[in-house]
């Protein structure tokens, strides 16, 4: 069902004009019962998994449970986000197996806000029929020597 | 939002059918805009198909490129080896390596025809043969914790269904292999994909014989006048993925200032126009109010269709008649033509479409969307009358590369007025050689 709500830790972002697994999803899917001021996925059938929700939800009180049409029950997948790293914890269906944890740092190569979108290089010519960009050609890098491709990218 | 997703039946019914590839909120949009707006398109019939993990479609790239793993079939036999003389048909293009998606996945889609699945990436090897590197038990044990945990954070930062799978099915890669399977078709600018629009390239990279056919005016300017497609929007550029998607929109902000600078009057709209389209965009929900009374139950209403019907019957016509999954990616003429009286079915009764909220008045909009890019698609591939892209599509009835008549771009353009479509046939001139 993908993303799924437990009520007893959602409290509705009532704070918020509205909740923040609806405002993160990409698909339109989170919505609030207004009734019972909980979060639920109205349309889980175009659900991605993308985790948004889970990785956004201030109570984390959003989680994801496989697609039943081709997952075995028992195993999860949790997410807990912090302002540097993600901490995922695996669990099999198989309880024998050791639950696996990882902790990877957030990717995120400068902070909210921070970005310097010309960095330290002059606009270029200024001219808006030219073909050049802005910050071409100093902003491309080419002082460091081309780039070097040891292997192509596939897909 | 560019690119389509779900304009195929996907391979799982039930909660999955999300499940795609590229993600399912990829409806396109910017297909229908530019094909309504009269803008013609190039490479329609390019359809892209990745092969993934099966079922969860986590990413094999980490697993061919970094970790060195091959995949074979249920009884050990490396395909790409194995059927290495069918490269000899699609020759230049196909003997290019890295050996091009489409190529790699006919030659494991020839195996799966000879009833040789499952196929395996074969993870405990590969996993073994670069532990094997090791100095000693310490260096082997470090390794293979760092291997697993590599392996584990390619899912988990991109495809978490994939490690849902793996834990749900107890499978650990350092001890047994997994499944890949070619995933559903889809319609992308990039990454082996290349429908869109057709747009004029820039100017200082055109030569004396290209200038009159790539270049009219403005970077990326569509060949209507003042509208601009980047990224999955524009087509013929299939090795531009997203930091190309990127410099691409960056070279279309500077061209569409530079032609309102040039053209700086507001367009004049007529009120009338407008109020016609507000009127044509809230129709579902209007259909919805007065029917809904009609019947017992709302979803089951002989005087409209729900969106949620509209694109599984939309997803049926091209899963079997224009070469989907169940078809083994597979068509020829006869059942395109056919399919295309079903699409025309399925446009009129988009009339009757109805939406019992906001949510619904989108999800019917995304399904009418997906329905031009589908029938773009499928005149496309018929006006190719050749197979190019094994592996893609099959044309059963052309079964050959047929370079003499068909290195050519496929364009079609679609008069909303009218109805009717144009199919053009463009050269392929070379910049580079």
């Amino acid at each position: 069902m993908p993303s799924f709500v437990i009520p007893d830790k959602c409290d509705g972002c009532k704070a918020l004009d509205k909740t923040a697994c609806q405002y993160i999803c990409p698909n339109d899917l989170m919505v609030l019962n207004k009734e019972t001021e909980k979060a639920f996925n109205q349309d889980p059938q175009m659900c991605w998994e993308c985790y948004s929700c889970v990785k956004i939800c201030p109570t984390q009180a959003v989680e994801v449970r496989g697609y039943q049409d081709f997952v075995p029950m028992g195993a999860s997948v949790t997410a807990l986000r912090s302002s540097e790293d993600i901490m995922w914890t695996v669990q099999f269906r198989d309880k024998e197996i050791r639950p696996k944890r990882f902790k990877f740092p957030i990717r995120r190569g400068v902070e909210e806000g921070k970005a310097q979108p010309f960095d330290h290089y002059p606009t270029g010519d200024d001219d808006i029929k030219s073909t050049t960009l802005m910050t071409e050609p100093e902003g491309i890098n080419t002082e460091k020597g081309p780039v070097k491709f040891d292997k192509l990218p596939t897909l | 939002m560019g690119g389509a997703v779900h304009v195929f039946k996907p391979r799982s019914t039930g909660e999955g059918f999300g499940r795609s590839w590229y993600p399912p909120f990829n409806s396109g949009a910017s297909t229908f805009f530019t094909l309504d707006a009269g803008a013609e398109m190039t490479c329609q019939e390019v359809r892209f198909i990745p092969v993934r993990f099966k079922d969860a479609y986590g990413p094999v790239g980490a697993w061919f490129l970094l970790f060195k793993s091959i995949a074979t079939n249920a009884y050990g036999g490396n395909y790409m080896q194995d059927n290495a003389a069918e490269l000899d048909k699609w020759e230049p293009y196909g003997k290019v390596k890295p050996r091009p998606a489409n190529i790699r996945n006919w030659l494991m889609m020839l195996d799966v025809m000879d009833g040789k699945s499952p196929i395996y990436m074969q993870t405990a090897d590969a996993i073994q043969a670069i532990v094997d590197t090791a100095a000693d038990e310490k260096d082997a044990k470090k390794k293979l914790k760092e291997l697993e945990a590599e392996a584990w954070e390619d899912f988990l930062d991109m495809t978490i269904s994939q490690a849902i799978l793996w834990a749900a099915t107890n499978t650990e890669p350092d001890k047994k292999p997994s499944e890949i399977m070619a995933c559903d078709p889809y319609f992308i600018g990039s990454h082996s994909g290349a429908s869109g629009a057709w747009v004029s390239g820039p100017e200082d990279v055109q030569t004396d014989e290209t200038m009159d056919e790539y270049f009219w005016g403005y970077a990326n300017m569509t060949t209507v006048s003042g509208l601009f497609a980047a990224g999955d929007a524009s087509g013929a550029s299939s090795h531009k993925f997203s930091s190309g998607s990127f410099t691409e929109g960056r070279i279309v902000g500077k061209s569409a200032l530079a032609f309102i600078l040039d053209n700086n009057t507001l367009p004049n709209v007529d009120q009338s126009v407008i109020d016609e389209r507000i009127a044509e965009i809230l129709k579902p929900l209007d259909m919805y109010e007065e029917h809904k009374d009609a019947t017992t139950d709302p979803a089951i209403n002989p005087n409209y269709i729900r969106p949620t019907q509209h694109i599984y019957r939309l997803q049926k016509i091209m899963d079997e008649y224009a070469g989907g999954v169940s078809a083994q990616f597979q068509t020829n003429d006869k059942l395109m033509e056919r399919g295309l009286e079903l699409l025309a079915f399925l446009k009129e009764d988009s009339e009757n479409l109805a939406a019992d909220s906001l949510h619904e008045l989108m999800r019917s909009w995304e399904s009418i969307h997906r329905m031009y890019q589908a029938e773009s698609h499928v005149r496309s591939m018929l006006f190719r009358e050749e197979t190019r892209w094994p592996g893609y599509y099959f044309r059963n009835d052309k079964p050959t590369m047929d370079n003499d008549n068909w290195l050519a771009f496929c364009n079609c353009k679609y008069d909303r007025n009218t109805g009717e479509w144009e199919m053009i046939k463009r050269p392929v001139k070379y910049i580079t050689q």
